[in-house]
């Protein structure tokens, strides 16, 4: 059974502290350095004790990125669209299969009119 | 006189209002947003599908085209 790819997790890789700015990034697909910079501004503004409270109980209850959760670049983006909104994935995954249909029946018209044509080279060759 | 009044507004407001509230909000975010372990499976398993496939077609596209160059003009 592997790990749920729709879970929070701190990210430790790219972390600057304890992860959970690279955690945010990383589940929400938002740039880290905006995610870094907006916890900052946010915290000077007047957020001061709670955006720090808020950071440590995150930090305390989510668990840790496992490693290896994604094979490859591709794996990570999809389940990125997923968590940012699964219908949306279900209608491209549903377009993609749609488009590899009609790509098929591309291929099979092909073959049963080439016989016809075939035919009628044959013909010619008579 | 008002503060008799004021007083269970206040209680009933902060302990049973706020509350409501928030569990209210909860379990709909819990409902509606939640992707359950089995849809995610699930997913997971159509896109590994689709992507096979499309690369399947692709080959095969490729094979017919080496077959017959302009396949995709006539089509």
């Amino acid at each position: 059974m592997s790990a749920s790819r729709t879970k929070f997790y701190l990210d430790k890789q790219n972390a600057k502290w304890l992860g959970v700015c690279a955690g945010i990034a990383d589940y929400t697909g938002i740039d880290i350095t905006w995610v870094r910079v907006g916890t900052v501004i946010f915290t000077l503004l007047g957020g001061f004790p709670w955006t720090l409270i808020a950071y440590w109980v995150t930090a305390w209850m989510a668990d840790n990125k496992p490693y290896g959760l994604y094979e490859n670049k591709e794996e990570s983006d999809f389940w990125q669209g997923v968590r940012q909104s699964p219908a949306r994935t279900t209608r491209d995954v549903r377009s993609k299969l749609r488009d590899i249909d009609r790509r098929m029946a591309a291929a099979e018209t092909h073959y049963t009119s080439r016989n016809s044509r075939l035919a009628v080279e044959i013909d010619n060759l008579k | 006189m008002e503060d008799i009044l004021v007083a269970p507004l206040v209680v009933g407001i902060l302990f049973i209002g706020l509350p409501w509230l928030v569990l209210h909000y909860l379990t709909r975010w819990r409902t509606a947003a939640t992707l359950t372990r089995e849809d995610e499976n699930l997913l997971d398993e159509l896109h590994d599908l689709a992507r096979r496939l499309e690369d399947r077609m692709t080959s095969i596209e490729r094979i017919i085209a080496a077959d017959d160059p302009n396949w995709k003009k006539g089509a």
